[in-house]
């Protein structure tokens, strides 16, 4: 399958999925004006049979404004609020 | 497409930053991604966070057929302080093709510690006989320690063939091991200490510096 960013607009990604533990599989992920697809969370993402970066064939660079595939940790801190004097 | 024109990915293909425990491809049939024509590194692993992440079976630089370049603009895979990443492996399965990049094949760098290379093709076609080098060094290594390229076991070593640089540049850094690779072809020297051109010979009765103690190169 692919996902053509094309018209999606200016800042726009694929897909952004939080949580971790995602698996992309067999996607061609192109023409988006930031990233491709955004994974957050915990880690344990699997990528496989994608094209990054290049055309369905296979044959020619075609890409994302940004990065293809982001995997990033957050860390989400949690705010404590006790005692107020 | 037509014309010569380089549309990737603006960034790198594959960012993992600060995150662990990620797999970029497999063993399976099909598993492979396909990570070329991007305007930075193919996949790039940041941070001492990155870590237990592992990298197989991916064609990196090239076209679906891993017969010519698309080349990533950067290194075709980067780890940049990463920790105990492993690219490849010691199956035939778990190769990635790693060549026709615009910079190094492989770049290991920033303090990174304790990841593994093994089992890789760096600078060649996916037969693994005809040339398509990576522009940079096959491998290179900069203020990074106890990393692992080839190895003992069965299936570990690394073809490192027709890169335009040496095969394996280590620039600073201690305790990285090079083990029964398979290093021909590449421009510069097999094994080298930042990217010099003529071999540093062994001496006796003196104490060398650099990341050897000089004591190089039978490449």
């Amino acid at each position: 399958m692919e996902l053509n960013g094309t018209g999606a607009g200016a800042g726009s990604s694929g897909l952004t999925i939080s949580g971790g533990a995602s698996t992309i599989d067999a996607l061609v992920i192109n023409r988006f004006d930031s990233n491709g697809i955004v994974l957050t969370g915990n880690g344990g993402n699997l990528i496989i049979n994608s094209y990054i970066g290049v055309n369905a064939a296979g044959t020619g660079a075609v890409g994302n404004g940004e990065i293809g595939i982001l995997i990033e940790a957050r860390i989400w801190y949690k705010a404590t609020i006790s005692a107020q004097m | 497409m037509t014309g010569a024109a380089n549309l990737g990915n603006a960034g790198q293909g594959v960012l993992i930053r600060t995150a662990a425990n990620n797999t970029i491809g497999g063993t399976a049939t099909g598993a492979g991604n396909l990570i070329s024509g991007n305007d930075k590194d193919g996949v790039i692993i940041l941070t001492s966070g990155a870590t237990g992440n592992l990298v197989q079976g991916n064609f990196v630089g090239t076209n679906a057929a891993g017969t010519l370049a698309v080349p990533n603009t950067l290194a075709g895979v980067t780890i940049s302080g990463g920790v105990g990443n492993t690219v490849g492996g010691t199956t035939a399965a778990a190769r990635n093709l790693v060549s026709g990049n615009a910079d190094a094949g492989i770049c290991i760098i920033s303090n990174a510690i304790d990841n593994i290379v093994q089992g890789n093709y760096v600078g060649v076609d996916v037969t693994g006989i005809a040339d398509l080098g990576n522009a940079g060094p096959g491998v290179f290594i900069a203020n990074s320690s106890d990393n692992t390229i080839g190895g003992a076991a069965t299936g570990a070593s690394n073809l490192i063939a027709f890169n335009h640089k040496a095969g394996i540049d280590l620039a600073s850094g201690s305790g990285n091991a090079f083990r029964a690779n398979r290093i021909t072809n590449n421009t510069d020297l097999g094994i080298t200490l930042s990217d010099t051109i003529t071999v540093t010979a062994n001496d006796l009765n003196d104490e060398d510096v650099g990341p050897t103690g000089c004591k190089t190169s039978h490449s």
